[in-house]
């Protein structure tokens, strides 16, 4: 019994070697097996991407970017992360060599809906009424409500200029915010006065009694 | 022996979790769900106000908020056109196409009288005066006009208003709110207020044969803070007639119903001429009617109980908003003549209260002119004379109600004796204090 057993364990150690001894191991199986870049990058971002892939395919928009209406391949991608006309992306079909980026660089969204020039070149609507369309005289935004939430989101550096500002909003990602808002003014009124003239004016109006509260989107 | 297959378990279970993520080939985005745009082709506002500001929202709901209640978000904060004709332009995405806005993206701060202001027009269906403006989906509506302050700025209607620098500084001076908001919200929301007035602390004069000679002075600083105290919401806005006069003017208040105890004798009380006694001898069994033939207007009668419950809005607008009090209270309109008194008045030009004198009723040009009780033949007292012009023309406005009042709220002023001094002759000391202490001597 135990020799059979040994029989049949040096059979498979053979058996063995003779498959593998022949060749080493790659680390990770394919990594020899080269693209075809000109066959389009999109296929390869949703190879690493596939969340964002499957976001863009519930999106109401930028779901056709690449002309392609009706059916997201990844093609879409590159329509933004490789639209910055400053960048030089690697470029297999012109033997170019990337410079500020490679494959792709991140984007805010105000690259095409700042900018009536890009807008104009995708058909993108821009993003007026905050005074920071580059291209439209009308864009004054002298009353948006939102002009300092969007003008700080530049501060952040959490996403590209403003982007922060325009994903809270315009996208399905969850945002909380944190307000600390007043809920009183003191406000000094002073009587001036001589022996034959008087008047009231308002020396000072100041916000106080803050609060905060949470809400979340 | 256990130990030892627990640690085995960790280790395989770490590994499991090592494998899992290394053989993952997703990256994770860094915000979820930023690549998923959200579908805003409808005719309205796809983004909801609400996911980011419910609390306003909930300030807005009826049992809440007593007018706007029935607006959404968009009926203010994207309203196309306002009603001095200013076209507002906001980002926008419908069957037509797609729209970048122009002073606005999603919403825009409007001022209160974005809506209330500009001309108006009368309504008879409403009874009311209303401006015009286009709302949200450029629907034609109307909003009650803020009387007054709907006129140009910088105007604001006349200086009659009495709230006029507040509404005008308001919009020159300040920018906690846009525009003149600051005003407008003081008084129409619950967002609480507190006021830090500074005013002088008392005056004195003498007066001889009516004249007042070089003898005027006024002292000190008084400073008396009013708090009107509420949710401290912006958007509960209340119905104009639940607005209060006496939260923001506490010392006037307190002037009329506490003023200085006066002990036995008459109280004196600043804003509140002498109260009327219904019995006792001749000297304080004073009457009830007064030199026009009818019940005194604005005397509070005793008990001193009285004033807690009189003295209310309807009493405020019983001087500084005759034409309202009229309109509010018709019976008394034919009692006082209060036609004619209007007329006398500038309370049809101001927004809800006017900033007025004694003389604005009692000059001698005015219906309630100043008249010698029949009561008294004997004593003139400045019947006839222009007094109350010439104090109007002579003094600071601000000095001119203490002025009378330091003689018409009696205040320790001789119980027998010296009657002529005052009544016939115009010869008297006084010294009295402004509000709310109103404290007065009349020597």
């Amino acid at each position: 019994m135990n020799n059979l057993k040994m029989v049949f364990a040096i059979m498979a150690i053979v058996f063995l070697g003779i498959v593998v001894l022949p060749y080493s191991v790659s680390l990770f199986t394919g990594q020899h097996t080269w693209y075809e870049l000109s066959e389009g990058y999109g296929s390869k971002c949703v190879k690493c991407h596939a969340d964002i892939y499957g976001e863009l395919k519930e999106s109401a928009n930028h779901s056709s970017l690449d002309g392609d209406i009706g059916d997201v391949s990844g093609e879409e991608c590159y329509v933004c992360h490789r639209a910055n006309e400053s960048i030089t992306y690697a470029n297999a079909s012109t033997d170019t060599g990337g410079q500020q980026a490679h494959a792709a660089s991140t984007i805010g969204c105000g690259y095409c809906h700042l900018n009536k020039t890009v807008a104009d070149l995708y058909d993108a609507p821009l993003a007026g009424g905050f005074g920071l369309v580059s291209g439209l005289s009308d864009d004054t935004g002298a009353n948006a409500s939102h002009y300092t939430f969007v003008t700080q989101s530049r501060d952040a550096n959490i996403l590209q200029n403003e982007s922060e500002s325009c994903v809270a909003c315009h996208t399905t990602t969850i945002v909380k915010i944190n307000f600390n808002v007043t809920t009183e003014a003191t406000i000094e009124v002073n009587n001036s006065y001589t022996e034959t003239e008087s008047y009231w004016n308002i020396t000072s109006i100041t916000p106080s009694n803050y609060t905060n509260y949470t809400e979340v989107k | 022996m256990k130990k030892m297959k627990g640690k085995v378990i960790a280790l395989f279970a770490t590994l499991a979790f090592i494998l899992v993520f290394v053989s993952s080939i997703n990256v994770v985005t860094l915000f979820q769900g930023s690549h998923e745009i959200k579908d805003i082709t409808s005719p309205g506002n796809d983004i909801l106000c609400k996911d980011c500001h419910e609390r306003i929202y909930n300030e807005l709901l009826p049992e809440n908020s007593s007018i706007h209640e029935n607006f959404n978000c968009e009926e203010c904060h994207r309203l196309q056109k306002t009603a001095d004709e200013r076209t507002i332009t906001h980002a926008t995405s419908n069957s037509t196409g797609w729209y970048s806005g122009n002073e606005s993206h999603a919403c825009y701060t409007p001022r209160c009288l974005d809506c209330h202001g500009g001309t108006a027009t009368y309504n008879p269906s409403t009874d009311r005066w209303e401006t015009t403006y286009h709302n949200d989906t450029g629907e034609i509506k109307h909003a009650p006009v803020a009387r007054a302050f709907n006129e140009s700025p910088p105007e604001y209607g006349t200086d009659y208003s009495a709230h006029k620098q507040f509404v005008k500084q308001s919009s020159s001076d300040f920018d906690m709110s846009v525009g003149e908001n600051e005003a407008c919200i003081a008084c129409h929301t619950n967002y609480s207020i507190e006021i830090e007035y500074s005013y002088f602390w008392n005056i004195e004069y003498t007066l001889n044969n009516w004249d007042f000679g070089n003898s005027f002075r006024y002292n000190g600083t008084r400073y008396n803070t009013s708090s009107k105290s509420e949710s401290g919401a912006k958007h509960e806005f209340i119905n104009t007639s639940d607005i209060n006069c006496i939260s923001c003017h506490k010392n006037i208040y307190d002037a009329l119903v506490t003023g200085t105890d006066g002990g036995t004798n008459e109280d004196f009380l600043t804003h509140s001429p002498i109260e009327i006694y219904t019995s006792g001898d001749h000297m304080s069994d004073w009457d009830t009617d007064n030199p026009w033939g009818h019940y005194r207007y604005h005397y509070i009668p005793a008990p001193a109980t009285n004033r807690a419950i009189w003295v209310n809005n309807s009493y405020c607008y019983k001087c500084h908003n005759v034409n309202k009090y009229a309109n509010d209270n018709h019976a008394d309109s034919t009692t006082y003549n209060l036609t004619n008194v209007t007329d006398d008045t500038n309370s049809t030009l101001v927004h809800c209260a006017e900033a007025l004198t004694c003389q604005t009723c009692h000059g001698s040009e005015k219906t309630k002119k100043v008249k010698n009780n029949p009561d008294f033949h004997q004593h003139s007292g400045h019947t006839g004379t222009g007094f109350v012009d010439t104090i109007a023309n002579t003094y600071a406005r601000t000095f001119h109600g203490d002025i009378c009042m330091g003689c018409h709220e009696a205040a320790l002023h001789p119980s027998s004796g010296q009657c002529d001094d005052c009544h016939k002759h115009g010869r008297v000391n006084v010294y009295i204090e402004s509000e709310p202490s109103g404290y007065a001597e009349n020597t």
